[in-house]
């Protein structure tokens, strides 16, 4: 068969997607329920961390637990913020050629083995050093033993259950993004871009 | 001014569902979701439509909005195959069962990378070299040199 004949037989394909029917209703509810998820994880979770750190920030009555919980309010500012622009960045990519959509997939998977790698080790020891201040405050003049045993089971503890959480995620991340991220470059050697 | 937004949607919307449709089917590396990455698609559309400044022709961001859609969209299917362990179906859409020529066609085009498969749905859409390139952000030499070699692998694959 010809090659024009072939095309014409293909655009002559009269096709009705499923999506007619009441398209902008549908196109509507689905972008309310989008608006409700982002609400929370833009708006709603970083708020409430904020007005908690700002509300216990006065009745902090150390200079070292003022700064630690003023660090992890700051960690969880700038990824509330990367998430925003994340997002501004996806969305703004989508209509560009693929080559830049691809690059910002990439950069945001990236992100996620960054802040699996990163930024959670670094929430765990803020927790941790704040979990130590109290244990030594507290235990310091009963007993120096018991304040080292404390602290032991404390870190031990931490440890463990950041450890399981970080071998989880990285499984995860083995699974999925560092595939993904080979996948996406394979895209971009695939376009000799 | 959301209901002018909606007003402009609805007319790319019918527009150009025929076209984006057939090009989700090439796209498309698992034929049964075909519907549900035309939806992705359109939704896509409908979110960034706003931000649209007029650059470049609607056609060619549309057709953009597709292929990155396809992009993502063919990743999470993969994903979730693989979590379900389901089997990829590479069957040709049932709406072309009876044309033979075309069934052949989409079974070749399933041994086709996306950016091949990307060229090859603009290509049999009609659109000219230099639409394909600005659509991909390729140059239209290569457009040119990558459209022969995928001629050359489609009709080995029917031959055979």
């Amino acid at each position: 068969m010809e090659l024009q004949e072939l095309m014409n037989d293909w655009q002559a394909q009269n096709i009705q997607p499923e999506l007619d029917t009441q398209i902008l209703k549908r196109l509507n509810e689905f972008n309310d329920n989008l608006k409700k998820e982002n609400k929370l994880m833009l708006y709603i979770l970083p708020g409430t961390i904020y007005v908690l750190g700002f509300a216990v920030l006065p009745f902090l009555n150390s200079a070292f637990l003022m700064t630690m919980v003023a660090a992890l309010m700051f960690l969880v500012g700038l990824q509330a913020i990367a998430l925003v622009f994340r997002q501004i960045n996806l969305k703004k990519s989508m209509s560009e050629k693929p080559e830049k959509y691809i690059r910002t997939q990439l950069r945001t998977l990236r992100y996620n083995l960054l802040v699996t790698n990163m930024i959670t080790p670094v929430y765990m020891l803020i927790l941790g050093a704040i979990c130590s201040f109290y244990t030594i405050n507290l235990l310091k003049d009963v007993s120096i033993t018991m304040t080292y045993i404390a602290l032991g089971i404390t870190w031990t503890f931490l440890i463990a259950v950041f450890f399981f959480g970080w071998v989880k995620q990285r499984k995860k991340d083995k699974k999925y993004i560092i595939p993904a991220i080979e996948e996406l470059q394979g895209h971009l050697k695939s376009m000799d871009l | 001014m959301k209901q002018e937004g909606n007003k402009k949607f609805e007319s790319l919307y019918h527009a150009h569902k025929q076209k984006v449709y057939r090009l989700c089917k090439v796209l498309i590396y698992d034929q049964s979701q075909v519907n549900d990455l035309f939806q992705e698609v359109m939704i896509n559309v409908w979110k960034s439509l706003s931000g649209f400044k007029g650059k470049s022709k609607i056609d060619t961001w549309i057709y953009r909005v597709t292929v990155n859609t396809s992009i993502t969209f063919n990743q999470r299917q993969k994903r979730i195959s693989q979590q379900e362990e389901k089997y990829i179906q590479n069957l040709p859409p049932a709406d072309i069962k009876t044309n033979e020529s075309l069934v052949r066609l989409m079974e070749a085009i399933q041994h086709l990378n996306s950016a091949e498969r990307a060229i090859v749905g603009f290509f049999l859409e009609g659109f000219s070299y230099k639409e394909i390139a600005e659509i991909l952000g390729i140059s239209v030499n290569n457009v040119g040199v990558k459209l022969n070699r995928i001629k050359t692998k489609l009709k080995n694959t029917i031959k055979k």
